[in-house]
C-alpha cells in the first residue's frame, strides 16, 4: 500500500496495517479485505464502518485468539488446496469464486467464514447502537398501470403486516399516489420526507435513497426545487435515465467469450473505466454512487436487462451495503420479449428487432408483487430493519397499502381509508 | 446403414436403415438390393414388405430408384416418401439418404424368443455373439452387405449405425434447469405445471426428494447426473467431466452407435465437453452427439445483428433464412456442438435433421423461445434417428437470473408442456413406445425468498429450496405409479439408467433406484 493510500485510512486502521495485521488473514479472507482497503473511497459510511470493526477486531486479538478464530477457516484451506489454487489474494475474480463454489468443502468454508464476520458484528454491536436504533421507512411501489388482483395480491406477504386501504382520490392529475407522497406539503416547503430525512444528525446522501424502473419519480423530486449540483437529497437512481450506463456496459459484456480468463479480462476493465460520461447528473458527480452503478451492473442479476430487476437488486445491494434510513423503490413495466430473441443475449432489443415494443402488463406485475417483497426480505435480513422500520408497499392501482411495521407506527392501526396527506403526516412523524 | 431386429407383435422386423453418401455408380445401387436379398436368404428368413406405419419411414430418399420389381423390396408407403434424384453426372456419385422398414417373418431358428438383439453389435465387429447359427449367418450376410457396399463397418459419418446392443430399453432423460419445488409441486406452483401434475403424473413414479448434493451450476450438476459421480470441474465447459458419462458406459460396454445417444440442449452453459468425459480408456470417441439448438439461435440473430440486418429478426421467412445461413456457415464447433465427430461439415441426416426441424420452429407460428427450437430438434432426431439414449435440456426457466419472475413461471410452463409433447411422441412412435422410461428432473431447485443470493435468481445456496427437488418417471421400466418419499440423489440416476439399458454394473457414488423393472 503506497503512502497516498496511508492518507485515507482512520488511524486506528492505518496503525492495525501497518503492523501486518493483513498477514494474519486467511488467504481466502485476503481478496475481500484488500478490495475493500483499496475501494475505501467509494465505500459507504456504514461499509467503512463495517470493515473497520472487522480489521480492528482482529487486530485487536492476540495470536492465540486469532489462531482459534480462524483454526476452522484455515483448516478448510488446507483441505480444498487452495495454496495450489490460481488464487488471487489481491482482489475478488469470477475464478476465485468459480473455484470456492467447485470445492466440496465450499459450504463448510462458507460456515466457518460467517463464523468470523458473526464474532465481529458481535464485538461491533456491543461498540455502536445509536444509529441502529433510528426509525427508518421503506416505501415500496407497485405502480398503478400494473394490473393487481386484490384478492391475491398479499398472499406471498405471507401475513407478516396487514393492509391499510387508501383514499388516492387528492392526488389527483398526472401525479401518482407515491409521487404525491415524496412531494412538500402545501405551504411546509422544508417538511417533505427527504427533507426529514437529510435534516437528520449525521446524515449523508447515502441514508436517502429513490430507485426508480422509470424516471417520473427521480424526475419528479429533481424538479421540486434547484438542486445545486453534487447536493442531492438523496441517492437518485432511474432505470430509463441510466439507459447510456447500460449500453455501455451491454457491449461490452456482449463481447465476452464464453471463458473464465475472458469474463475476468471483461470484468477488469468494466470495473477500471471511467464510467462518469454514461451517468446522468444526479450520478456523475457522486463518486460512491457511480461506484456502486459499476459494482450493480457487474453483479449481474438482471440490473442490465429489466428495470424491476434493477430496482430490487439495487435497493437490497443497498440495504445490505449502506443500510439506508430511507428507501423508495418504484417498479414499473417491462416488455414481451421479442420473438426470436432472447433476453440472455445482452443487446438492447429494441436494437435487435424492429418490431415495437409491447408492455407485458400482467407479467410485469406479477414481477413487481415478487420483488417487493424481496426487498422487504433483504432489509429484514439486518437487525437494523427489524424492529425499527415501518415498511409500506403500495399498490397504487388498488388505492392499498400492505404495512409491516411496530405498533407505535400509526398507519398500522388505521382501519379506514387513509387519505394521502395524513399518510404523509404519519411518516413524516415517524421519520421525525 | 442400420440393422434392427425387435420383438413384436409375434413377428421379428427388420428395419433397414439407409442413411449415406455412397460414392458408386447407380448400378451399385441395385447391387445394394441384390445384396439385401441375399442376406435375407441366407438369414433363412422369408421377407415381405409391410406397412408399419407412415411413421416408421419419414425419411427422406434421395437418388434412389428403388428397385422394387427385382427385390421384392418397396419403400414403405411410398406416398410419405420424398424421392429426389441427385446425381452428379460429372462423377456419377449417388446420394442415398433415407430409411425403409421391412417386415421380416421368422423361420426355424430364428426364434421369437430374441430378447437382445444384437444386430448392430456384429455390424460393429463385435466377435462373438453366443446366438444359434441362423443368427450367425444373419450377421455375416449383413457384415458381408456392409463390405459389399464399401461402408466402413462402424457405420457412415462416424456413427450411423444403429446399435442395439443391451436390453432393447430406451431411454429419454428431460432436465429442466433450476426449479424450485415451490413453483412445481407445491400447493401453489402446481398450476405450472398441469400436465406433469395431471396426465403424467397418474401414469408416473414421482420421487417427491431428489436430491443434487454436489455443485449446483449447469455444467456439473448435468455431468453429475449423467456420470453417477458428483463432478467439480470448471463450471464453463471448459473440461470434460472427469468420469465416464453414461453416453461413453453405453457405447463403449455394448459397442452401440453414436447415433443412438444424444444430447439436446438449451443450457448456454454448456459446451460439446458435456457428451464425453476425460476418462481415459472413454472419451469423445464414445460421446454422445450434442447438439444446442438455443446456441444456433442465439448465434443468428447476434449474426444478423452485427451484419445490420436486424429487419431480418422481425420476419419469421428471414428468420428461416438467417438460421440457415448459420448452418450453412459450419462453425458448429463455436456453436458448441459435437455431431457425429464432425465440427465443420455437418453429418448430412443430421443436417436435414436440423434444417427440418427450424422450418417447423419457424413457419408453426407458434412460441419462439429457445426450448421450442430444442423441443423442434429433438422430436427430429427421434424421427430420423431413434436414439436409444436421449437427453433433452430444456433451460427457458433461466431467465430467473435475470430477475423476471414472470417469465421464470413462463419457463416452468413450457417446460411442462414441452415436456408432455417428448411423452406424446414417444407414445405415438412405434421406436420408443412400449420400450421407452422416460425421466423428467430439474438440475437443481433455487435459492429460498428471502436469502442472501436473491432468492429465486440463483442457484448457489446450501437449502433445501436448492437442493432438493422432484424427478418423476414413466413408461416401460415403471411398475406401478405412485410417489416415493425417501430421498434419491442425482448421481443414482445414471446407475438406473445403465440397468435399464443393459449395461453391465459399474462403480459410481451413486446406486441403481431399486423401484424400477429392470
Amino acid at each position: 500500500m503506497n503512502s497516498a493510500a496511508h492518507d485515507k485510512f482512520p488511524e486506528q486502521l492505518q496503525k492495525a496495517l501497518d503492523q501486518g495485521l493483513l498477514k494474519r488473514l486467511p488467504p481466502t479472507f485476503l481478496p475481500f479485505t484488500r478490495q475493500q482497503l483499496h475501494d475505501w473511497d467509494y465505500l459507504f459510511p456504514y461499509e467503512r464502518q463495517s470493515v473497520m470493526h472487522l480489521l480492528l477486531f482482529l487486530a485487536s486479538l492476540n495470536q492465540a485468539e486469532s489462531t482459534t478464530l480462524f483454526r476452522e477457516v484455515f483448516q478448510l484451506e488446507e483441505k480444498m488446496g487452495v495454496r495450489n489454487w490460481q488464487f488471487s489474494t489481491e482482489e475478488q475474480t469470477i475464478l476465485n469464486a468459480s473455484l470456492l463454489a467447485r470445492s466440496p468443502y465450499y459450504q463448510d468454508w462458507r460456515k466457518a467464514v460467517q463464523k468470523v464476520f458473526d464474532a465481529a458484528e458481535e464485538h461491533a454491536a456491543r461498540a455502536d447502537t445509536a444509529k441502529a436504533s433510528r426509525h427508518r421507512f421503506v416505501l415500496l411501489v407497485i405502480p398503478r398501470n400494473l394490473p393487481l388482483d386484490s384478492t391475491t395480491v398479499w398472499r406471498r406477504w405471507q401475513s407478516v403486516g396487514r393492509v391499510v386501504k387508501l383514499d388516492g382520490t387528492e392526488a389527483g392529475g398526472s401525479q401518482s399516489p407515491a409521487q404525491a407522497l415524496l412531494a412538500t406539503p402545501r405551504g411546509k416547503p422544508r417538511d417533505g420526507l427527504l427533507d426529514i430525512v437529510t435534516r437528520r444528525p449525521g446524515s449523508t446522501v447515502a441514508d436517502c435513497w429513490i430507485l426508480d424502473a422509470g424516471r417520473e419519480l427521480v424526475e419528479s423530486v429533481l424538479a421540486s426545487e434547484p438542486i445545486e449540483p453534487g447536493s442531492y437529497p438523496a441517492t437518485l437512481l432511474s432505470y430509463e435515465r441510466l439507459a447510456g450506463f447500460r449500453e455501455q456496459f451491454s457491449h461490452e459484456i456482449n463481447a465476452m467469450q464464453k471463458d473464465l480468463s475472458a469474463a475476468d479480462a471483461v470484468y477488469d476493465r468494466l470495473r477500471k473505466v471511467d464510467v462518469t460520461p454514461w451517468c446522468p447528473p444526479e450520478v456523475a458527480g457522486v463518486p460512491a454512487i457511480r461506484e456502486y452503478l459499476r459494482l450493480l451492473y457487474l453483479s449481474g442479476n438482471g440490473a442490465l436487462i429489466f428495470g424491476n430487476s434493477f430496482v430490487e437488486w439495487g435497493a437490497s445491494e443497498a440495504l445490505r451495503r449502506a443500510r439506508p434510513d430511507f428507501l423508495v423503490a418504484r417498479f414499473g413495466v417491462r416488455s414481451k420479449p421479442k420473438p426470436f430473441t432472447s433476453v440472455a443475449v445482452f443487446e438492447n432489443p429494441d436494437q435487435i428487432n424492429p418490431l415495437p415494443a409491447v408492455d407485458d402488463l400482467p407479467g410485469s406485475a406479477l414481477d413487481a408483487q415478487e420483488l417487493a417483497l424481496y426487498v422487504w426480505l433483504a432489509a429484514s435480513r439486518y437487525d437494523e430493519y427489524r424492529t425499527n422500520t415501518a415498511c409500506v408497499c403500495l399498490a397504487e392501482g388498488l388505492s392499498e397499502a400492505y404495512v409491516i411495521a411496530p405498533p407505535e407506527f400509526d398507519l398500522f392501526r388505521e382501519a379506514q381509508p387513509v387519505p394521502l396527506d395524513p399518510f404523509r403526516a404519519v411518516v413524516a412523524e415517524w421519520l421525525s | 446403414m442400420s440393422f434392427r431386429v425387435c420383438k413384436q407383435s409375434g413377428e421379428v422386423h427388420l428395419r433397414v436403415r439407409v442413411s449415406a453418401f455412397v460414392n458408386t455408380k447407380p448400378t451399385a445401387v441395385a447391387g445394394w438390393t441384390t445384396s439385401t436379398q441375399a442376406l435375407f436368404r441366407m438369414a433363412n428368413i422369408s421377407h415381405t414388405v409391410k406397412d408399419l406405419s407412415s411413421r416408421s419411414h419419414r425419411g427422406i430418399v434421395t437418388a434412389l430408384q428403388f428397385p422394387a420389381r427385382r427385390t421384392n423390396l418397396r419403400p414403405l408407403a411410398s406416398r410419405s416418401l420424398k424421392r429426389r434424384m441427385s446425381s452428379q453426372p460429372r462423377t456419377g456419385v449417388v446420394q442415398l439418404r433415407g430409411r425403409f422398414s421391412v417386415s421380416v417373418r421368422s423361420h426355424g431358428a430364428y426364434s421369437m424368443g430374441v430378447k437382445e438383439p444384437y444386430i448392430s453389435r456384429a455390424l460393429a465387429g463385435c466377435p462373438g455373439w453366443p446366438g444359434d447359427s441362423s443368427r450367425r449367418d444373419f450377421l455375416s450376410a449383413a457384415a458381408a452387405v456392409l463390405v459389399g457396399l464399401g461402408l466402413p463397418s462402424t457405420g457412415v459419418a462416424g456413427g450411423g449405425q444403429h446399435g442395439t446392443g443391451g436390453s432393447g430399453q430406451r431411454v429419454v432423460v428431460v432436465i429442466f434447469g433450476g426449479v424450485r419445488r415451490a413453483e412445481t409441486f407445491s400447493p401453489e406452483g402446481i398450476e405450472n405445471i398441469p400436465h406433469l401434475s395431471g396426465d403424467m403424473l397418474r401414469r408416473a413414479l414421482l420421487f417427491a426428494d431428489t436430491r443434487n448434493e454436489g455443485v449446483t451450476a449447469h455444467f456439473n450438476a448435468i455431468s453429475s447426473i449423467l456420470t453417477g459421480n458428483w463432478q467439480r470441474v470448471d463450471d464453463w465447459g471448459k473440461v470434460a467431466p472427469a468420469t465416464p458419462t453414461l453416453f461413453e458406459f453405453f457405447r463403449k460396454q455394448l459397442r452401440v452407435a453414436q447415433s443412438d445417444t444424444w444430447m439436446i440442449a438449451s443450457n448456454k452453459a454448456l459446451t460439446s465437453l458435456i457428451g464425453a468425459s476425460s476418462a481415459s480408456q472413454y472419451g469423445p470417441s464414445y460421446g454422445a452427439n450434442v447438439v444446442f439448438p438455443k446456441q444456433l439461435l442465439v448465434a443468428a440473430v447476434v449474426n444478423a445483428l452485427r451484419a445490420g440486418r436486424t429487419g431480418n429478426l422481425a420476419d419469421r421467412a428471414r428468420i428461416e433464412t438467417e438460421l440457415q445461413a448459420m448452418l450453412e456457415a459450419g462453425n458448429y464447433e463455436g456453436l458448441g456442438w459435437n455431431v457425429f465427430d464432425g465440427v465443420t461439415n455437418l453429418d448430412p441426416r443430421v443436417r436435414s435433421t436440423i434444417e427440418s426441424a427450424i422450418s417447423n420452429f419457424v413457419r408453426s407460428g407458434g412460441p419462439t423461445s429457445g426450448d421450442e427450437l430444442t423441443y423442434m430438434v429433438s422430436r427430429e432426431v427421434m424421427r430420423k434417428f431413434s436414439p436409444r439414449l436421449l437427453v433433452i435440456i430444456f433451460s427457458d426457466v433461466e431467465v430467473a437470473h435475470f430477475g423476471s419472475y414472470a417469465l421464470h413461471v413462463a419457463g416452468i410452463r413450457t417446460g411442462d408442456r414441452l415436456a408432455y409433447q417428448v411423452w406424446r411422441d414417444i407414445e405415438a412412435d412405434p421406436e420408443y413406445k412400449g420400450k421407452t422410461t422416460m425421466f423428467i428432473l430439474p438440475e437443481f431447485g433455487r435459492d429460498p425468498d428471502g436469502s442472501a443470493t436473491n432468492g429465486f435468481f440463483n442457484h448457489r445456496g446450501d437449502s433445501e429450496s436448492t437442493r432438493s427437488t422432484w424427478m418423476m418417471a414413466l413408461g416401460t421400466a415403471v411398475e406401478k405409479p405412485g410417489v416415493i418419499e425417501r430421498p434419491v440423489r442425482h448421481v443414482d440416476l445414471c446407475p438406473t439408467l445403465a440397468g435399464l439399458l443393459g449395461c453391465p454394473r459399474m462403480e459410481l457414488q451413486g446406486i441403481p433406484i431399486s423401484e424400477f423393472r429392470v
